[in-house]
């Protein structure tokens, strides 16, 4: 997809541009989200945020880089603002935990029984590359890791998965 | 089940799972921020400096151009873009005399088997080798390629491409091709000959649109010896240039595979494929530009499966005196290393060192 094309688009209001990308992303997008966030309906808020945030924010975005990384780096980014506000929270109201957590068992996500074997860094290195087939370089670029990291993370995951289908079997 | 079906599975679910929020976003709503311009009150001063700086900045780039125009020669240069007929050609025929030269040295060659291994990557190291001795010089920076297109200086032939690039160890090399080209209506025949380590091989090409695209076919081989060749075509497929190898020997194929060339902001991304022993076999080759080493991502289907990594560096092997592939395999938890023969030539390089070291 020529996001720029898009991007252009979106700067002069053009809705049909900004489906167009939402349809091309939206699967790698909620990825990311839910590779951080466990709760199914703060997931949901959140992925309705990034798109919004990316159109305010599309005059901000440097054509020089890939626009989806930076779309996944500004999804990270806003997950990451959340978990930071949701832990001030908690820290305020320690009394609300255990009730807090019964609650959070209802609406966690589940979305692979393999995936539950991973944990969550080689969960989001998995569901990047998985998802939108992105390469390992760009994975590392939005992850803020080595390339060397990411693509051991992402084969000892596989063989975690792997090994996983093996025992069922 | 093989990676392939888990991948899918995740895949499937993922898509699944995803909310679909479109219908929340009141789009027309939505107000685009507009981009804060570096708000810097320029003072008079300020404006004087900058007027003062940018009139000598003019100066040294004019000074800049006039030294390098009245020292370049007229010659087209440019950069792999694959804009230009020039690049496919000699991407054609540097990539085919690299195949059959080193299909020549097979027997000679460091074959694996040196370290024990079950891994299924084993087996494939001598072939992704041969690959890998002609794609060294491609998936360096993009700006690190440069074609120069100039008139022969081989009296049999009226054009030239000289290929230069940058290799893993920092040299450069040069690949020189010579030819005519025969301009018809619905297509053009190209014949030439590219010197490669001291021996000479002959091409023949044809160019030609088919459904409005362009379409190059070629076929390598050396005079004494035309019962083995190589063919290669290439065609434009979903923004990949897409390159088809057949390997052929005494007039018959014995190997076939596919090469798919991607430029990136980041650099060149090249897929190989093929299929060998009822195994289809996938590499993505990059370069890391930091460490100056070549990453290959591979996978290998059929009834076992294995995906892993490799890095290799060009390391110098003090018992065979000269520089070789180091290859450090990663499958999950495992390392393995074995060294590769390299077959290019960057002799020529070292002399000139050599020679600007006894100048000195």
């Amino acid at each position: 997809m020529d996001y720029l094309k898009y991007v252009e688009a979106i700067k002069q209001k053009d809705e049909e541009a900004f489906e167009a990308i939402y349809y091309d992303t939206k699967y790698v997008v909620y990825s990311m989200i839910t590779s951080i966030i466990k709760d199914r309906f703060l997931a949901e808020d959140i992925m309705q945020e990034v798109y919004m945030k990316m159109v305010e924010k599309i005059n901000y975005y440097d054509p020089k880089y890939k626009f989806i990384n930076w779309l996944l780096t500004l999804t990270k980014n806003l997950c990451l603002d959340h978990l930071k506000s949701k832990k001030e929270v908690l820290v305020e109201s320690e009394a609300l935990d255990s009730y807090q957590e019964i609650k959070e068992e209802k609406k966690t996500l589940d979305i692979n029984k393999y995936l539950k074997v991973l944990n969550e860094e080689e969960k989001q290195i998995v569901l990047l590359k998985i998802v939108k087939d992105l390469k390992h370089k760009d994975i590392a670029l939005v992850l803020n890791k080595p390339l060397g990291t990411v693509l051991w993370i992402y084969n000892k995951a596989i063989k975690k998965m792997k090994k996983e289908v093996k025992d069922e079997n | 089940m093989k990676t392939k079906d888990l991948k899918n599975k995740i895949k499937e679910d993922i898509y699944l799972l995803t909310p679909d929020v479109i219908s929340k976003i009141d789009f027309n709503n939505l107000r685009i921020e507009e981009k804060e311009e570096e708000k810097q009150v320029v003072s008079r001063l300020n404006k004087f400096m900058l007027a003062l700086s940018s009139t000598l900045a003019l100066g040294i780039a004019l000074v800049f151009i006039v030294i390098n125009f009245s020292n370049s020669p007229s010659i087209q240069t440019r950069n792999l873009s694959f804009e230009a007929k020039e690049e496919i050609y000699s991407l054609s025929t540097f990539s085919s005399v690299m195949l059959l030269y080193q299909q020549k040295q097979l027997e000679t060659s460091l074959m694996s088997d040196e370290v024990e291994s079950e891994l299924l990557i084993n087996n494939q190291l001598d072939i992704l080798n041969q690959y890998l001795n002609f794609l060294e010089p491609l998936v360096t920076d993009k700006n690190n390629l440069l074609f120069e297109i100039k008139t022969s200086s081989n009296i049999n032939f009226k054009k030239e491409i000289k290929f230069t690039s940058i290799l893993l160890n920092g040299v450069a090399v040069d690949y020189v091709l010579y030819y005519n080209e025969e301009v018809n209506a619905d297509e053009t025949i190209l014949i030439g000959i590219m010197e490669f380590l001291n021996e000479e091989y002959s091409f023949n090409g044809v160019l030609k649109k088919v459904n409005e695209q362009e379409e190059f076919s070629l076929k390598a081989y050396q005079i004494s010896n035309q019962e083995n060749y190589i063919e290669v075509e290439y065609k434009v497929e979903n923004t990949k240039q897409k390159f088809n190898y057949s390997i052929y020997e005494n007039d018959e194929e014995i190997f076939e595979s596919e090469i798919r060339i991607e430029l990136d902001e980041d650099g060149v991304f090249i897929e190989l494929e093929y299929e060998t022993d009822e195994k289809e076999i996938n590499f993505l080759i990059y370069k890391e530009n930091q460490n100056n080493t070549i990453y290959v991502e591979y996978e290998i289907e059929n009834e076992e499966s294995e995906e892993g990594y490799i890095i290799i560096s060009v390391v110098y092997d003090n018992t065979l005196l000269r520089n070789v592939y180091n290859y450090q395999i990663h499958f999950g938890d495992s390392e393995i290393e074995y060294e590769k023969d390299r077959v290019i030539d960057d002799e020529e390089d070292e002399d000139e060192e050599e020679d600007e070291e006894e100048d000195d």
